[in-house]
């Protein structure tokens, strides 16, 4: 079967110089063609979750950073909070994403010197994306070493 | 993120040191301060802060202390100081990289701070600081009662700061390299050999510190040689020995003369008023920064027995 015909032609007839695409060209390109499209949507999709992957890596940074220099301050809350838990309210994004930080508080043994002389925090934040729960880890550390601001 | 993480690994050293230091500093300080300058080189120097002003050392930081995202093989952390006009003031700084713990291994970043030092103190809390007088004498006599010489005319003159700082002090700028002849000049001599003095130092900008100490002082307090100028502070430790400043002789002082012990009144007259006595010319005149040499700068009020963090020097040098 032919896609073009020449209707000046008797049925049955057909020129040497006829061209066009078979059927079977027609599905082999659009089979082609919808592979292409397919490996490109799929391209898409891969982009757009390793940049959600990355936003969730950087948020999930930031509260880190949040927690160590809350720890770091010294402020009466941030005393209250560090003492008195192990862990913050879920913080969300958005109704699909929470980020959940937990921590813990270790001494660093110095002889001689107190506990409190030297202590390391350690930061865990976690959430989850899809099927896996990533989780990133934050090391701080303190010295209990004053700081001159006068009298 | 790998930067903020090579940061704040970067501070965790940081206060490793700084608490390391605090330990080692709080119990002996001067026995610390020996033990942890004693690789002190040039090498470690930065271009613009070099020897024999600048004293530099680099710490090798107990493996066990060290943050566990530390590579150790490439952090280290380095002091450095003035040993001439602030050897309390040691500024600490830590290059440190992450190791392969983390995903971002091989980020580094460097932070400092300086912390001042129990190996000085604070001449402002010297009590007789507003009575100063260009001739200090402890007038105490021995007795079987009061064996015992005190240290009345030492405190008035160095308050707080014992001989043992003193001493240390000039250890410190000899070793470095400090003397009469470099730039900038030595400040604090302390002298245990009993030979008359002969050199001349110090000037109104830049006064001295002389002590002659108490092996110095021994048998016979070394005099200063009628040619010789001392500009700022000399101080013979006699232990309360009247006998060993006879015919003792001061040279020219423009500053402050303190002794450990009683003088006869014609040398004493002879000091204050500047004239020939028995044993020659000796002068003696008083000079506003006569403390120069050991006056350090000292926060108002600060306890200086303690190691403590300079306010506003925490700073991110980055990479």
């Amino acid at each position: 079967m032919h896609l073009w015909c020449n209707a000046s032609l008797a049925p049955g007839k057909m020129r040497a110089t006829d061209r066009g695409f078979t059927l079977l060209e027609a599905l082999v390109a659009s089979a082609l063609l919808a592979f292409g499209l397919s490996g490109a949507i799929r391209l898409s999709l891969a982009s757009l979750a390793a940049t959600q992957a990355n936003r969730n890596l950087d948020m999930a940074s930031a509260l880190a950073q949040d927690l160590a220099e809350c720890w770091g301050l010294q402020t009466s809350q941030c005393q209250n909070m560090f003492v008195q838990s192990t862990s913050l309210q879920p913080f969300s994004a958005n109704p699909h994403l929470t980020f959940v930080r937990t921590w813990q508080v270790h001494s660093i043994p110095l002889q001689g010197m107190p506990a409190e002389h030297l202590q390391e925090l350690q930061i865990s934040v976690s959430w989850q994306e899809g099927s896996k729960q990533p989780e990133i880890q934050w090391r701080q550390r303190r010295a209990n070493t004053p700081l001159w601001v006068g009298l | 993120m790998h930067a903020a993480q090579a940061l704040a690994n970067a501070e965790a050293n940081l206060e490793t040191a700084v608490a390391h230091l605090a330990q080692v500093y709080g119990s002996q300080a001067i026995a610390a301060d020996l033990q942890i300058w004693s690789s002190a080189s040039a090498d470690i120097c930065p271009a613009d802060k070099s020897p024999p002003q600048w004293q530099c050392a680099r710490w090798a930081p107990d493996h066990l202390l060290l943050p566990e995202w530390t590579d150790s093989e490439k952090t280290f952390v380095r002091l450095v100081r003035d040993v001439r006009n602030a050897p309390h003031r040691i500024q600490v700084s830590v290059d440190a990289t992450l190791n392969n713990l983390q995903p971002g291994a091989g980020s580094r970043a460097t932070v400092q701070q300086s912390l001042y030092v129990p190996i000085s103190t604070s001449l402002r809390n010297n009590t007789d600081a507003g009575q100063l007088t260009s001739l200090v004498l402890n007038e105490q006599t021995l007795t079987e009662a009061k064996p015992h010489c005190n240290t009345q005319a030492w405190q008035t003159v160095f308050g707080q700061l014992s001989p043992q700082q003193l001493e240390h002090l000039s250890y410190l700028q000899s070793r470095n390299g400090l003397s009469s002849t470099t730039l900038p000049t030595r400040t604090v001599y302390w002298i245990d050999s009993p030979e008359v003095w002969t050199q001349s130092l110090g000037t109104r900008t830049s006064p001295v510190v002389l002590v002659f100490s108490e092996a110095a002082c021994a048998l016979r307090c070394p005099s200063l040689a009628s040619h010789t100028q001392v500009v700022g502070t000399v101080f013979f430790q006699n232990q309360c020995q009247a006998h060993t400043m006879k015919n003792w002789q001061a040279g020219t002082i423009l500053g402050r003369l303190g002794i450990e012990s009683q003088i006869d009144s014609e040398l004493s007259m002879s000091l204050l008023n500047s004239i020939s006595g028995l044993s020659g010319l000796s002068t003696l005149q008083y000079f506003d920064n006569s403390q120069g040499a050991f006056n350090f700068e000292w926060p108002v009020n600060i306890n200086a027995s303690v190691v403590q963090r300079v306010a506003g020097t925490w700073k991110n040098a980055g990479y």
